[in-house]
């Protein structure tokens, strides 16, 4: 699970590492690709914000990286596996088992309850449904435990977020991929989110990489890639960035940091 | 669900009275109590249906066989006033013989030469009673008396008297009773022997292999259309299967995203597919199953002479064509669904 040992020479190691990944989109003849010829190392252990106008690329950078959608050229690899030459059984099992996906629409089954939903990606054949992470304590981390049976087309916006994550958490992922989990929220449930995010983070290890629109959700992060035209345009580490920024100006005392 | 239940039940219902009503043909003939049956060349198992043409001076002689207890010549005709009934022109002291005599629950034995004689489910069925008079070849008959079921026919009137209106001297079918310790098979050889083998084109019959000669077979097209309804159940089955399935594939394509996106391979979609098809069969037929004793009570109450056999082989096959539907109704719809790709399918609106 914790993965963000070192390696010999300081380098933190990287646990996802995008070489050369082009996308262009079936029929999208004479369109610039989504994401042209990007590299990106990111280490175990860190939370990446992904920023960029629309269009960008960066929500396909993140189903590329999920193996949710197959690159054109290039490779994605995740602990040193090749996701882009995994036959769909091999995508299949890796989205399950070490990827967990946050989506800004939740993408929850809505006809099922919280608990169900958090245990159906355990359902699929790919872990143990004895795994050591029970649906009870996933429930509590995320503040839901009472709402537990509730059906989650019931619940809030801001709890069905919190049930998205737990469910992505479930199988006890080394990654977590989110496609601006906040950018459904209010700002009170957006704050929820990322403040669980971030214990999370903290709590388990996990490495996270976070699509967001948002400069203050993004301040929140390690680390900033800003992406134009499939490209990364700015990669910078959070805590380089100057207090005199305007991002940190219009953050000053409103999220954690 | 209940489409495929109803599309089994069809099947069922059907099966379970067409075999029943040959298994009931079957034991009433076996409760005349012979052990063999001669009939003229190329005649139906099902009594009723063989023409008068033999000799009833035949059955005498029979008598005089090494083995033959008795003897006794039937006429029979099938009326179809009301509803579709074999009548038997019977002698009753020979017939007395073999059968070991009726059991008579009202009346007595023939008083006349147009009296007949009826069983207790004739008189359910056809709400008639001691005294009651039937129209049998546009003659009337007035009931003498009323027997338990389970001697052959159900309607008994004196053979002189049938033979008289159809083929005078004429019967057809003997039904011989063989003596005790004189098994029927050789008996049977004996009559096949008798008179230099006078015998030799008749049909002489088992009385104890009835049950394996009427058959759906035994019944022109029968056979055919019991399978055609059962093919006409798997069709529904599968176009059932296959609507609901497919409605769900486009109706939930967001749904399989999710799934897919959460880590569900194509082989898995597929199974869930398949297995969904499987059990809404199953289901389905667990249905059909309850709703054909329900069906069979119903009807039983309303034609109390009609019978339902439906034997566990029936129920099995059928079961086995009903889930080959459901598979390859479910087939197309699980092939869609673990197609869709991931990202396509979630952002389906």
């Amino acid at each position: 699970m914790n993965n963000r040992s070192r390696i010999d020479d300081g380098e933190p190691r990287a646990l996802i590492e995008v070489r050369a990944l082009t996308k262009i989109y079936d029929g999208a003849t004479g369109a610039p690709p989504a994401v042209n010829a990007l590299n990106l190392k990111i280490p175990a252990g860190q939370f990446a914000a992904i920023m960029g106008a629309s269009g960008s690329g960066k929500s396909t950078l993140l189903y590329l990286i999920a193996g949710l959608a197959k690159s054109t050229a290039g490779e994605v690899l995740v602990d040193g596996i090749s996701i882009s030459s995994l036959g769909d059984t091999g995508r299949a099992r890796m989205r399950n088992i070490r990827i967990g996906f946050v989506f800004q629409r939740f993408n929850l089954l809505g006809f099922l309850s919280a608990r169900d939903n958090i245990e159906a990606p355990r359902l699929m054949g790919w872990k143990s449904r004895s795994s050591p992470r029970s649906i009870d304590s996933l429930l509590e981390a995320v503040g839901l435990e009472k709402k537990r049976l509730r059906r989650v087309s019931e619940l809030s916006a801001g709890e069905q977020q919190r049930v998205a994550i737990a469910r992505a958490l479930i199988n006890d992922p080394d990654i977590l991929l989110a496609d601006e989990p906040t950018g459904n929220l209010d700002s009170r449930n957006a704050e929820a989110v990322l403040k669980l995010l971030l214990r999370l983070k903290s709590d388990l290890g996990l490495t996270i990489v976070m699509v967001t629109h948002n400069p203050e959700v993004a301040l929140c992060a390690d680390r900033i890639i800003q992406m134009k035209d499939g490209s990364v345009e700015r990669d910078l580490m959070t805590e380089e960035i100057e207090p005199s920024h305007e991002w940190v100006q219009r953050l000053e005392g409103r999220f954690p940091r | 669900m209940l489409m495929i239940s109803v599309a089994l039940l069809l099947g069922f219902v059907i099966k379970g009275l067409s075999n029943g009503v040959m298994q009931e043909k079957v034991e009433r003939t076996q409760g005349i109590g012979a052990d063999l049956m001669i009939q003229p060349p190329h005649s139906s198992y099902i009594l009723g249906l063989g023409e008068n043409v033999m000799p009833d001076g035949l059955a005498q002689k029979l008598t005089e066989v090494d083995g033959v207890e008795a003897a006794t010549p039937t006429a029979t005709n099938v009326s179809f006033t009301n509803r579709l009934e074999a009548i038997f022109g019977i002698d009753l002291p020979s017939f007395s013989r073999v059968t070991g005599g009726f059991v008579y629950v009202q009346g007595g034995p023939f008083s006349g030469p147009y009296t007949a004689l009826v069983d207790d489910v004739y008189t359910r069925t056809h709400h008639v009673h001691l005294g009651s008079t039937l129209n049998i070849l546009d003659h009337r008959f007035t009931i003498s008396g009323v027997v338990e079921h389970g001697r052959g026919a159900r309607v008994f009137v004196p053979l002189k008297t049938l033979q008289d209106l159809l083929a005078p001297g004429k019967c057809a079918v003997i039904f011989v009773k063989s003596a005790p310790g004189s098994p029927p098979g050789e008996v049977e050889t004996r009559l096949r022997e008798f008179a230099g083998g006078a015998l030799k084109d008749y049909q002489i019959t088992r009385m104890s292999d009835l049950a394996t000669l009427i058959t759906p077979s035994s019944f022109l097209g029968l056979r055919q259309f019991l399978l055609v309804i059962i093919v006409f159940a798997g069709i529904i089955n599968f176009l059932v299967i296959f609507l609901a399935l497919y409605v769900q594939v486009l109706g939930q394509t967001r749904e399989l995203g999710i799934l897919r996106a959460l880590g569900a391979s194509r082989r898995y979609m597929l199974r869930l597919f398949v297995g969904e098809a499987c059990l809404l069969c199953l289901f389905g037929g667990g249905l059909s199953l309850v709703l054909y004793l329900l069906t069979r009570s119903i009807v039983l109450s309303i034609y109390p002479a009609l019978h339902f056999m439906l034997p566990g082989g029936t129920v099995l096959r059928v079961g086995a064509i009903a889930l080959a539907s459901a598979v390859l109704g479910g087939a197309y719809p699980a092939y869609r669904a673990s197609a869709c790709e991931p990202i396509t399918a979630l952002a389906y609106e």
